[in-house]
């Protein structure tokens, strides 16, 4: 009797459960193969430029916000807002250098550049970090304003250099450390 | 017609690493509650507000304790986002203060938030 029973649970067909795992196994692959073609499509690959356009310029910001936060004394835009900010910056011996002699950033024709200034001249800067001058182009409506004694607000508008995004508006607010 | 037989231990655990291995990436994703192609630029937008919110915060006189409650950021009002700033003392170092300062957005399942703390002295070092 037992004997029948153990040959008649033999394993034969195939269970409603099996079919559905297949079912969705079917399901994840052909979903999974449509999105990899969306992956490589060009939608997806100007999605990535405009996000890595974005994404350099808060990069470029995040230098130039830790070169200002971290700057020995602020000097211009002492209130109100200035297409333009300086300051003095420290020596690496940790003394203030001359007063004559500023650090700063400049929104003029279109872009954002670095400068430095003395008593003669205004002169742009090579580079800042890993950002060549000028570190934006295509940016308007650019200002620095001073907000509060010890904050700074950068903000301006850009676009994109293949025109796919205007008008991209980014903004930072910087504690300035050492007031 | 035969009665199906049941599958031995072996068997299902078989079929549950099959549907691991299949169903794990999409797993990942749930954890981070992110699609990275599609939501990285919200993400991006967050941090920064995230960033500005902690630097205005650290702006204002000292506080030893001060909470806000969510309120929305302007500029990123198409997201949803919404941010906040606590002070709080430190639990270890009765001298300090810690800075919080969180950002948050999406709808109930989906919400997604960033928190930025800053220990801060009262006197400059």
């Amino acid at each position: 009797m037992n004997m029948t029973m153990t040959m008649k649970t033999s394993r034969t067909g195939i269970t409603l459960w099996e079919i559905a795992l297949f079912t969705v196994f079917l399901a994840v692959a052909g979903g999974a193969s449509v999105f990899f073609f969306f992956l490589n499509s060009d939608d997806m690959k100007r999605a990535q430029q405009k996000f890595a356009w974005v994404q350099n310029i808060n990069d470029m910001l995040d230098e130039v916000s830790n070169e200002i936060a971290n700057s020995a004394q602020f000097e211009h835009p002492f209130n109100g807002s200035s297409r333009e900010c300086f300051f003095r910056t420290a020596a690496d011996t940790g003394a203030l250098v001359p007063s004559v002699l500023e650090e700063g950033f400049v929104f003029a024709d279109g872009s954002l550049t670095y400068v430095a200034r003395n008593a003669a001249a205004t002169t742009g800067m090579k580079r800042l970090g890993r950002f060549a001058n000028p570190l934006v182009t295509n940016c308007r409506d650019g200002k620095f304003t001073r907000v509060s004694p010890g904050r700074l607000e950068i903000s301006f508008k850009a676009d994109s250099p293949d025109g796919s995004v205007t008008s991209r508006e980014f903004i930072r607010v910087i504690q300035l450390r050492n007031q | 017609m035969s009665d199906p037989a049941p599958r031995s231990m072996f068997e299902k655990l078989l079929y549950v690493g099959i549907a691991t291995f299949f169903l794990w990436p999409f797993v990942q994703l749930w954890s981070i509650k992110a699609i990275p192609v599609f939501e990285s630029d919200a993400h991006l937008r967050a941090s920064v507000a995230l960033e500005n919110l902690m630097e205005g915060a650290l702006s204002r006189p000292f506080e030893r304790s001060f909470s806000s409650p969510f309120e929305a950021i302007p500029g990123c009002e198409d997201l949803g986002l919404v941010g906040r700033v606590e002070i709080l003392p430190h639990p270890e170092f009765p001298a300090n203060v810690l800075v919080r300062t969180q950002v948050r957005w999406g709808v109930f399942p989906l919400t997604k938030n960033l928190s930025l703390e800053y220990l801060r002295a009262r006197t400059r070092p």
